[in-house]
Order: structure tokens, then sequence, then C-alpha cells
């Protein structure tokens, strides 16, 4: 026992089983030990091993599939090429941002997450508009430029769905690597750069490697959040006849009548197989310890200067935010106030009759803007809470209940969100709960499937905080809670902050909850959304998402803030 | 004496017939005051419909203004989604749906055990209807013949009367690459419609049509919103309310029932037995089958299932009526599927 260990600290105050992090971090993993296993567990069970025996037909009748191969290949094409890129893009926009003089200051920080303002599927309707075959927006500007017959282009290509895929997966990326950037002590790379290193050299020897925890956990959250969406290849891959995971579940689940249950959890089965590879990857990566992380001599510093790349990098960032962001917005923009979606611009016949729609005579999308806000700010908050004491919790204590700690926050992210929706309605809609078609319901499952990403950009954060500060803090006297309060979170709170933005980013545009858990009573806005998008205008789905990127711009916008004023450096 | 005798004994025949009658008529009254009583008690009625908003937001406008005391809320998802949410439910025990309106009477005659079985005691209106259902447990609601959808713009006159008299001519060369046809597995009544045209028409005029390499959508909305921004020249298989909004704001979207099957989607309405404002739903699926509901359809371009009025424009049932299978087997579905070039 040496002095620097927090038990010694702390035992004398309390025994180890009811020091205060031990309790409320074990209190918050049994509740949600019980809402992840109770109603999976019961629907796991009950499928795939009914009367105790295992669902031999069911593996043998979805191996014997014929569309099994093609969708397991689609899908590991689709999400891990777009994962490589949205990290390389996310992990370079960071380092630009945050180390060198190319940085475009707050535009910087805000610009690259736009795209997380936008539901995926607004994001992927923006794209529709601008890249559809004949008549999408770019199309009309080349058919101008080369004439009909000429150079095209097409969304509902691989090349248009991995496209996509990549614009959504870059935020992910960039807040966490970001986060990790900003923590990163700059006295090595400030020492490569006078040793006579390059940018380029320093970038790859020191700044990259450093932040390899970082990558790693961008890459996995780009994985979960790419296998979990749905929005994007309902709408892109449907159309270019690409079957991916996430729509054929969903096609399972609620498109066949009965339901495909067995195989679509068996299908979530291999998810979990693939996240848990990658999970696995990382927390290798990050158990190695070999990275720079803040350490007691960190200090600010200026910029690197990047020379004649500056503006070159700067203008790469702008032409990454025009095509990412402002592009599909102003498309957004402009079919909303068009009285139906056309090629032809006319602003003489511009209208808002979308947006009197939206705010003023469709019943379900006033208020799904209101319970979303609600649900959203409410998750995201107990749900980062769970966060940071889990992933705190798992870092300081480790062995092997830190592990299990840290499995079972994640587990949730290896299971479709349709299936733990589903699991929810059938266990908590009757007896003895009742919560069918209730707020509480939608909170819980909200809790359950978005809390992966906050525990990932928490663990992320912390991995940033070097040992050297709390063994600091233990042998000046200072307790666990102390240290904690002090040290940790002060240092980390960029990137739970950053996760945060996340969870309540995702809580927001979330579809899948929505579409079986949400009721006559408690419209949600991806509730709102999927009506709009299944029966009704382009228009209307174009104004109802340019209202919710206004609402996510101001809470996303006041966390960045937050994190600005908040980051040590 | 005979004659005064066989017409006093008509003449009695007939004051009793009209007196059965009017005792009916004061009954049925009566039933219907009481009936509306107890809705009135209830105050509220829950839908579950596959119907597009648009159409349900017309159509509870017109229910709330006749009967001002019930506050209707509906869900909208497709047929298979309302159909497994309402299994769901049913299973939880928890029940919140008073009808159930669907484009597919799968769940009707695969649990008919879950709804009533409509009697015209129980929905007077029910002995009005044109189309029978496949069992009485459920009403078809109105019919959506299932037609062609295409951009005014790109397509002229002439090619209607050159290439698209008949749906037969869907595999004219003249659409190659023009044509967005509706994701069959959203429904079994596109995989209905696929199926008929391939009964009718053969497996050459399959081959033609996938040769034309049609795209598929999402669904009719969207295909029809695709149509007017000039994805696409066509979209099959449509129904005309999938584009009346956009056709209300000037799309250049027209409408054409060529000849051949009339394939139609026959909407089914069920009274589930769990219903929690029973009154309120008997109230409701009766005036669905009456005129008020049947003069807004033919507003927005239902066909009713009962007499159509006579004194406004109206869609009539067509006589090539061929209703929609909503019993089609995941094999023949596969099959289908498969013979279109579409991946199951």
């Amino acid at each position: 026992m040496t002095p620097a260990d927090p038990a010694t600290a702390q035992g004398a105050r309390f025994p180890a089983f009811i020091r205060p992090l031990n309790v409320l971090t074990l209190l918050s993993f049994a509740a949600l030990l019980i809402l992840i296993v109770y109603p999976l567990g019961r629907m796991f069970l009950s499928t795939l091993f009914p009367g105790g025996v295992p669902n031999a037909k069911a593996a043998a009748s979805l191996l014997a599939e014929p569309w099994l191969g093609s969708v397991l290949r689609n899908t590991f094409t689709a999400v891990g090429i777009s994962t490589i890129l949205a990290v390389a893009v996310g992990a370079i926009f960071a380092w630009l941002n945050e180390r060198t003089d190319a940085n475009l200051g707050l535009f910087g920080t805000i610009l690259p997450i736009i795209p997380l303002l936008l539901p995926s599927v607004a994001l992927t309707i923006g794209w529709v508009f601008l890249a559809a075959p004949n008549v999408g927006l770019i199309n009309g500007l080349l058919t101008r430029i080369f004439g009909s017959g000429g150079l095209q282009v097409s969304i509902y290509t691989w090349v248009g769905l991995i496209w996509v895929y990549t614009i959504h997966g870059v935020p992910y990326a960039y807040l966490v690597v970001s986060s990790a950037i900003k923590n990163l002590d700059p006295a090595l790379e400030e020492a490569s750069l006078i040793s006579g290193a390059g940018i380029l050299r320093t970038l790859f020897r020191i700044s990259l490697p450093a932040i390899v925890p970082a990558l790693a956990g961008s890459c996995l959250l780009v994985v979960i959040s790419g296998l979990g969406t749905y929005s994007i290849p309902a709408i892109i891959a449907t159309t270019a006849e690409i079957d991916v995971l996430p729509t054929k579940i969903v096609h399972l689940l609620t498109k066949d009548y009965p339901p495909h249950l067995a195989d679509a959890q068996l299908l979530g089965l291999i998810m979990l197989v693939v996240v848990m590879g990658v999970w696995f990857l990382q927390r290798k990566l990050s158990a190695t310890g070999q990275f720079v992380t803040v350490g007691g001599r960190a200090a600010g510093s200026a910029p690197m200067s990047l020379g004649r790349w500056r503006g070159p990098a700067r203008g790469l960032m702008w032409f990454y935010i025009i095509v990412a962001s402002v592009l599909p917005m102003a498309a957004l923009l402009l079919v909303s106030v068009q009285r139906f979606w056309s090629p032809v611009i006319d602003p003489s016949k511009f209208t808002l009759f979308h947006f009197e729609q939206v705010l003023f005579v469709n019943r379900v999308t006033f208020a799904s803007f209101s319970n979303s806000l609600l649900l959203a700010s409410v998750g995201a908050t107990i749900a980062m809470s769970i966060a940071v004491l889990t992933a705190i919790y798992a870092t300081f204590r480790g062995g092997v209940m830190g592990r299990i700690v840290d499995v079972v926050i994640k587990s949730p992210a290896t299971i479709p969100n349709l299936v733990i929706s589903l699991a929810f309605l059938t266990t908590f809609s009757g007896a003895p709960f009742f919560l069918s078609g209730t707020l509480t319901i939608l909170l819980i499952a909200f809790i359950v499937m978005y809390i992966p990403p906050g525990s990932i950009a928490a663990a992320s954060a912390l991995t940033q905080v070097g040992t050297d500060l709390r063994e600091a803090s233990y042998i000046s006297g200072a307790g666990e809670g102390r240290t904690i309060w002090r040290i940790v979170l002060p240092i980390a709170l960029p990137g739970f902050a950053a996760g945060w933005t996340l969870v309540f980013v995702h809580m927001m545009g979330d579809l899948s909850a929505s579409a079986l858990l949400a009721g006559v009573k408690t419209p949600v806005i991806g509730f709102a959304i999927l009506t709009i998008w299944e029966t009704g205008s382009f228009g209307l789905l174009a104004a109802f998402s340019t209202i919710m990127c206004l609402l996510n711009a101001l809470v996303v916008g006041a966390m960045m803030w937050f994190v600005r004023q908040h980051s040590i450096r | 004496m005979f004659r005064l005798s066989s017409l006093a004994v008509k003449a009695r025949s007939l004051i009793t017939c009209l007196g059965i009658l009017a005792g009916a008529s004061v009954h049925a009254q009566q039933d219907q005051a009481a009936l509306e009583a107890a809705a009135k008690a209830e105050g509220k009625l829950t839908l579950y419909t596959s119907s597009v908003d648009a159409e349900t937001q017309e159509i509870v406008k017109t229910f709330e203004a006749r009967y001002p005391f019930i506050k209707v809320e509906w869900l909208r998802f497709p047929s298979t989604t309302l159909f497994t949410r309402f299994i769901g439910e049913t299973e939880a025990k928890t029940f919140h749906a008073d009808v159930l309106y669907s484009g597919s009477s799968q769940l009707y005659q695969q649990r008919p055990e879950l709804f009533h079985k409509l009697t015209p005691e129980l929905v007077p209106n029910i002995s009005k209807v044109i189309v029978p259902a496949k069992n009485s447990n459920y009403a078809v609601g109105e019919v959506l013949p299932h037609i062609v959808a295409y951009n005014t713009g790109t397509v002229s006159a002439d090619d209607i009367s050159k290439h698209l008299k008949s749906w037969k001519d869907l595999a004219d060369p003249r659409w190659r690459g023009k044509i967005a046809m509706v994701d069959p597995k959203i429904s079994t009544n596109m995989v209905s419609w696929l199926m008929l045209m391939r009964e009718t028409y053969g497996e050459d005029w399959v081959k033609g049509f996938t040769a034309n390499q049609f795209r598929v959508v999402t669904g009719g909305p969207s295909g029809a919103q695709q149509v007017a921004a000039g994805a696409f020249q066509m979209v099959v298989p449509s129904v005309i309310n999938h584009s009346t909004d956009i056709r209300a704001q000037g799309a250049p979207v027209g409408l054409l029932s060529p000849e051949g099957p009339t394939h139609g989607l026959e909407m089914a309405m069920g009274l589930p037995l769990t219903a929690p404002h029973p009154a309120a739903a008997r109230l409701y699926v009766n005036w669905k089958l009456g005129r008020d509901a049947a003069v807004l359809l033919c507003k927005i371009g239902g066909v009713p299932n009962v007499p159509a009025p006579t004194d406004i424009p109206c869609p009539t049932m067509s006589p090539r009526h061929v209703g929609s299978n909503d019993m089609i087997t995941p094999e023949q579905q596969k099959d289908i599927l498969t013979a279109y070039g579409i991946k199951p």
C-alpha cells in the first residue's frame, strides 16, 4: 500500500463499501444493469432459448438466408470505410483547430459539429436535395456547366452512401479528439519542432500517437453510430439497393408482420460481436499507458505555425464546412420555403406554408419539440452523470469490478436500438409498470440506449488526466472526493461536456425508440420525422428540420461556449 | 268484397310493415342516441391508422365537427408497424387503440379473435358496404385504386396515348430509366400488385419491365414528390392521396389509371375487443361508413366503400377492381421479388 493509494487516504474515514464513489457508482450501476438485463434478458431468453433449449432452428434459418452474406459485406464496407475517413477528417480538423495557426477560432470549434445539429434523417434528405440524379441542385449546376448528358453525381451510390456516413461520423470523432488535444501537453510538440522536426513529422510522430486512446475511442464511437443509424441507409441505401444491417433489422422487426424477432436479434448479436471486437482493441490501446497526458507542467503555448500551408489548410476546412454543413442546410432551407421540391428556384414563389404547418397546423410537430427538449435535457444529464461516475470508478478502481462496470455501461451500444425499444415495449408497457405511451418509458429507454457514447467520451476525457496529478493530490492529503472535485473534473470537464452534447443530440434525433415507444400523447421529434418522412412532404420535413436545427444550435452552441470557457490549458 | 277484403289485408299489411319500420327506426334512433351519450361520457377516441397524415387530419376534423364532444388522437405508422405495436400492447395487456385502420387486412385475418364482429346491430352502416371484407371481424372502409402518378412537364398527352395506355406499357422502352417504383418490401399490397401484373401479362412482360431499370423509392408520397421534382417521369403503383397535397400546391403531377386490372388497396377497419373507448369507437366506425365520411373521401381522392354520393363528383369503384392480396406468404414474396430483380 503506497501513500498515493486513495484507499489509504480515505480508509480512515470510510470503510471501502460505503465510500461515496463506490456507493453512488454501484447504485447507478445496479439501476442501469436492471434496465438493461431485465427486459433484454427476458426477450433474448424467450426468443433464443425457448424453454431453456437453444433455438438452433432460428440460427440455421438465418444462416441459410441468401441475403446474409451481402448484408454483412455491405455493412462492413460502408461502416468500415466511412469510419476510417470520418476519424481521419475529424482528427485532422481537431488538430488544425486546436494546435495550429490555421484555426478558425470560434467558427472552427462550432462549424465542424454542425452536422450534429441536424438529425441524420434531415442531413440525408439535405443531400438528396443536393445530389439526387437529374434534379439535385448540384446536378442542376453541373448541367449548366457541362450541358445535359454531361457530368452528373448521384447520392444513390456506394460513394454517396459512404459520403453521408462520413459526414455523419466526423463530428463524433472531432468532439472526442479535440477534447484530447486540448488537454495534451504541448511541450513535447514544441520540443519536436525546436529539434528540427517538421510539422507533419511532429503531427505523426508526437501529436497523433499521444492521442491514440482518443482516436480509438472515436473509431468505436463512429462504428457504433454507423451501425445504429437507420435513417441514412433507409433513405440512400434502399434506393441504391444496398442492403445493410440497420435497414435489414428494421425491416425484419417492423416491415414484416409478424416480425422476425429471432432473425433481428441474431443480427443484433453479430453487431455485438463486431462492436465488442472494436471495443477490445480500444481497451488494449488505452491500457498500454504510453500516451502523453496532462501533466503538472502543462501550460498554454502559441499555436504551431503552418507557414505556407496555413492558407490551404484553412481553405480545406472551409471547403469541408461548406460541402458538409452549409450546403445540405441551405438545401433544406430552400426546400422548406418552396411549395414543393423543385430544382427550379423561383424566389417569387417562396412561401412559409410549411413552417405554418409545422408550428400551427400539424398536431404532432409542435408537441414533439417540447417533449424532445425536455427528454433530451433531462436524459442527457442523467446519462452523463452515470457515465462519468462509472468511468471514474472504472479508471480509478480498475480490477474485475471496474471492467464489469465498463462493459455493462457500453453494452447497449451493441444492441440495435429497435431491439431495446421492443424489449422495453413488451416489458414495461404492461403490468406491473404500465408505462406504455408515457414520457417515463421514453426517458429510461433513451438513457439506456444513449449512455454508451457518453461513457466513451467520459472515459476518453479521463484518459487525459495524468496519474501524477492524482497521486500528487493524494500525497498532499486530499481524499478521493476532493481529488475528483478539484483535479479530475476540471481537467475532464470539456470531454464530459462533449459527451453531454453527443447524448443530447442523439436523444433529440432518436428515431428508434420513438417509433415503438412514443404514444399519441407523447410525440417526440423522431416520431414526427418518421411520420412526415413516411407520409408527408419533403417541404414539411425541411421546415421541421430547420426549426430543430435552430433548437439544437442553441443548446450545442451554449455547450461549446462552456467548453471553451472551462478548458484547462 | 273479395277485392275490398284483399285491399284491406294489403292495407293492414302495409300499415304493419310501416309500423315495424317506424318502430325499428325509433329503436335505431334510440340506439344511436344511447351510443352518442355513451361516447360523450367517454369523451375521446384513439385511432391507429396507416393513412397519410393529411387525410387523417381532414377526417378527424370533420368527425370532431360532427361530434364535438369527442376528442380524437391518432397514431400513424405503416400497417405492419401498427400491427406489431398493437400486438405488443395487447400481449402486455395495455390497451390504447380504439380503432385500427390499415392498408392491410393481414392482422384481422390472422387474429380475428381480437376484434368485434361488425354486425348491423353493432355498426348499422355495415349493411351498406360494397366490397365485403374477408371475414366479419373488420370492414373495408375505402378503396384506393393503384394508379400511375406522372410528371406533366416531361410526359405529354402523346406519350400517354402512344406509350401508356395500359399497364402493359410499363415495359415500353420509352420509359427506360424513367420509372420509380415504390419499395415492394414496405407492404404486402405492393407485392400483390406486382403479382397481379405478372399473372396478367406474363413473364416476358416482367422481363421488359425489369429491363426498364425502374428505381425503388421508399414510399408512395416520397415517390410522387420526386416525380414532381423531375427525378423520375412516373411512379408506380401510386394512389391519389399520395400526391393530393403537392398537387394542391401546384406541383406538375398528373394521375392516370391505365387500362387493365385496377389493383386496389382495401383499407381495413377493425374494432378491437379491448378498446378503452368502445362507444366512441363504434360511433366512429359507423360514421366512417356513412355519408359525411363518403363526401370527404370523394374530395380527397378515395373511393368510398358505400354507395357514392351522387350530388358531388366522386371517384367510383372500377369495374376492373381487384382487391389486394394481403395474405402473401414469405415464399411467394421472395419468388415475386426475385422475378422482378429485387433483392428479397
